[in-house]
């Protein structure tokens, strides 16, 4: 057993075979929900029905179903009488639409007066059970059901992927994500209770309130990359009172890591530590939910396994620097529909390095249809990704004949890679919170030298191949592989590739990284 | 999008590039509009493992014979026999609609550089 474990964390390293994924959940774009609201909630105040397509995605542990195209009733094809009906030529018409596209169908329709998360009537369930065995047998994926609540704009879905015949039930899901400018979640309350309030957030409840807080904290969180700005956010997140963290990184603490990396020891990088494990150890010595669940992925976002972990959570913070993870991650937040907040720090060296400092620029943007991509806004060179797979940017023999590659050492300093975090974090609160209703503001630098903060005029390209992936889930090109470096490291902070005497010592300091955690444990449950 | 390569290759036979997939490679020809092998036809080649994620991303080394050889390079011995690959990575990918055409006019402007 591993000392840092815990009964609700989980580190998982390499590839895995997985079960079937058990969560569900439905995301939509914002553009999506306006088209959606405006034709289900009626002036004269009854239930309207309509049908849209969907593509899956999924996750370790999850599957969504991504939105994609309303299909409005045509004349005759449905009925509003208090309640509503549609014909089985209009599911017929739409399911023949998605299953030329690859796509499912999904069901939709509204409780005008109704508030939060909807249960299902019993005409809700004799309408949506009766086509979809139907829908399933034509596209072959489930039907989606979902519901508009009009007194509070929330939405409530599931997927009836469960049983065949007359005996066909949905799985309900856990949350509805709507993707814009702000992030909003209608919650399951059944699936993810909100986290009870605890004396350890009354600040930082008093900032927004106890509704917004509990929303907030329910949202799951994935950090990839754990240097110096991911782990700052990781503990930050932590600390607020995130119920659900995940880390991931595949990195080993080594001495040139500590001026840094702040929280990791000599110790840590003599034992060879993982970047992982401290993030881990910081995060949960400093986590305020009462039962914070704080997953550890061993892992590069470039592996199959990284990315399917990666789906599973409702946004993903990007603190890493090479092409190809962030190729990934920039292609996930399209096709994925799951936000992703993205930034990091450069620093201007003079070319004779005793000359001083010439500048340092910290940049931050979260990523999302309606939003420039990362190469879009010049924060990934695309051209470059090819390189990094082959493993090129590691290979002495390449660097020696590259010179862009030689000046690739990343200077930096955690005397300003704070900013980066607080930008990032600042980028965080603006989509979950939107303070003043305003949400995320677009790319941001600081320039260090001048102390200006810009909002830069990033456009998409009208050709961009990655935003042509928007929404396309499952079918759209992954970008993941191999990763010869991150199978590397692994086996360097493996303990049992450690020299004996190292294996020893880092057994001792198991134990006591151990009893240290039951004993902060004890405290905050006993005392 | 389920096959990057069949793209890329049916991409290069719209240009009339004369795309070949060998064991392991792509091998088409283009025509440089400068330099030393300006108007000729020059055969030259990408390794499939390359082209996983095309078109989002492009390949990046390029595959010569050794004869072609330039002034300044970061080059390598290519696994085909008698040729050499180069380093170039191509600035400002997904800007052109017909990503056929953007990495056969990065192509042809590399080799216009030989000497």
């Amino acid at each position: 057993m591993n000392p840092l474990s815990n009964s609700r964390s989980a580190a998982r390293s390499g590839a895995r075979a997985s079960a079937a994924p058990a969560r569900r959940s439905v995301t939509l774009r914002d553009a999506t929900d306006a088209v959606l609201r405006d034709h289900l909630l009626r002036v004269d105040r009854q239930e309207d029905i309509c049908l849209a397509t969907y593509r899956p995605s999924t996750g370790a542990t999850r599957v969504s179903a991504l939105l994609r195209e309303v299909a409005l009733p045509e004349h005759g094809e449905r009925e509003v009488h208090g309640n509503a009906t549609i014909t089985a030529e209009y599911v017929l018409r739409v399911a023949a639409h998605a299953a030329d596209d690859g796509d499912g169908v999904v069901m939709l329709h509204s409780h005008p007066r109704a508030r939060g998360w909807q249960s299902m009537s019993r005409p809700d369930r004799d309408a949506e059970s009766s086509y979809a065995n139907l829908v399933r047998e034509l596209t072959g994926l489930p039907l989606i059901g979902m519901t508009l609540a009009g007194g509070d704009l929330s939405w409530s879905a599931r997927h009836w992927d469960y049983g065949v015949g007359g005996d066909i039930r949905p799985s309900h899901s856990e949350n509805v994500r709507v993707i814009g400018e702000q992030l909003r979640i209608s919650w399951n309350d059944q699936l993810v209770p909100p986290p009870p309030p605890r004396i350890s957030h009354v600040r930082t409840m008093t900032c927004w309130g106890p509704r917004v807080h509990a929303d907030l904290t329910r949202r799951s969180v994935m950090v990839v990359g754990l240097g110096s700005v991911g782990l700052d956010i990781s503990v930050r997140l932590a600390a607020a009172g995130v119920t659900r963290l995940g880390l991931m990184d595949f990195d080993t603490v080594k001495e040139h890591n500590l001026d840094r990396l702040i929280g990791a020891t000599t110790t840590d990088a003599a034992l060879r530590r993982s970047k992982l494990d401290i993030a881990y150890r910081l995060a949960t010595a400093n986590a305020t939910a009462a039962t914070p669940l704080i997953e550890r992925f061993d892992l590069s976002v470039c592996e199959l396994a990284g990315l399917a972990a990666a789906l599973d959570y409702d946004q993903i913070i990007s603190c890493v620097d090479r092409p190809w993870p962030r190729a990934v991650l920039n292609a996930t937040a399209y096709r994925d529909l799951i936000p992703v907040i993205d930034g990091g720090i450069a620093v201007d060296v003079f070319p004779d390095r005793d000359a001083g400092m010439r500048n340092a620029t910290w940049r931050s943007h979260v990523l999302r249809p309606g939003r420039p991509c990362m190469a879009c806004n010049h924060q990934l060179d695309l051209g470059a990704v090819a390189a990094d797979m082959s493993g090129a940017l590691d290979d002495p023999a390449y660097i020696a004949g590259d010179t862009a590659a030689q000046n690739t050492d990343s200077a930096n300093v955690a005397l300003l890679s704070l900013n980066a975090a607080a930008s990032l974090l600042a980028q965080y609160v603006s989509l979950n919170v939107a303070p003043g209703g305003l949400g995320e503001p677009g790319p941001l630098q600081y320039i260090l030298s001048t102390h200006t903060l810009e909002h830069l005029p990033a456009a998409s390209r009208p050709a961009c191949p990655v935003e042509a992936l928007t929404g396309l889930g499952d079918s759209g090109m992954r970008m993941t592989g191999v990763h010869p470096a991150a199978e590397q490291e692994r086996r360097n902070h493996n303990p049992p590739n450690l020299p004996r005497r190292r294996r020893i010592v880092r057994r001792l300091d198991d134990l006591i990284g151990w009893t240290e955690h039951r004993l902060s444990r004890f405290t905050r449950q006993s005392l | 999008m389920n096959d990057p390569v069949g793209q890329f290759v049916a991409g290069l036979a719209s240009l009339a590039a004369v795309p070949d997939r060998r064991a392991g490679y792509v091998v088409y020809r283009v025509e440089p509009v400068d330099g030393q092998y300006a108007g000729d036809s020059v055969e030259t080649a990408v390794e499939v493992a390359e082209l996983a994620n095309w078109p989002i991303a492009p390949p990046h080394w390029i595959h010569l014979p050794t004869g072609i050889a330039f002034p300044r390079t970061n080059s390598q011995p290519s696994p085909i026999p008698s040729w050499t690959r180069h380093s170039r990575q191509i600035a400002e990918w997904g800007t052109d609609p017909n990503s056929a055409q953007a990495w056969l006019a990065h192509v042809r402007g590399v080799i216009g550089e030989a000497q």
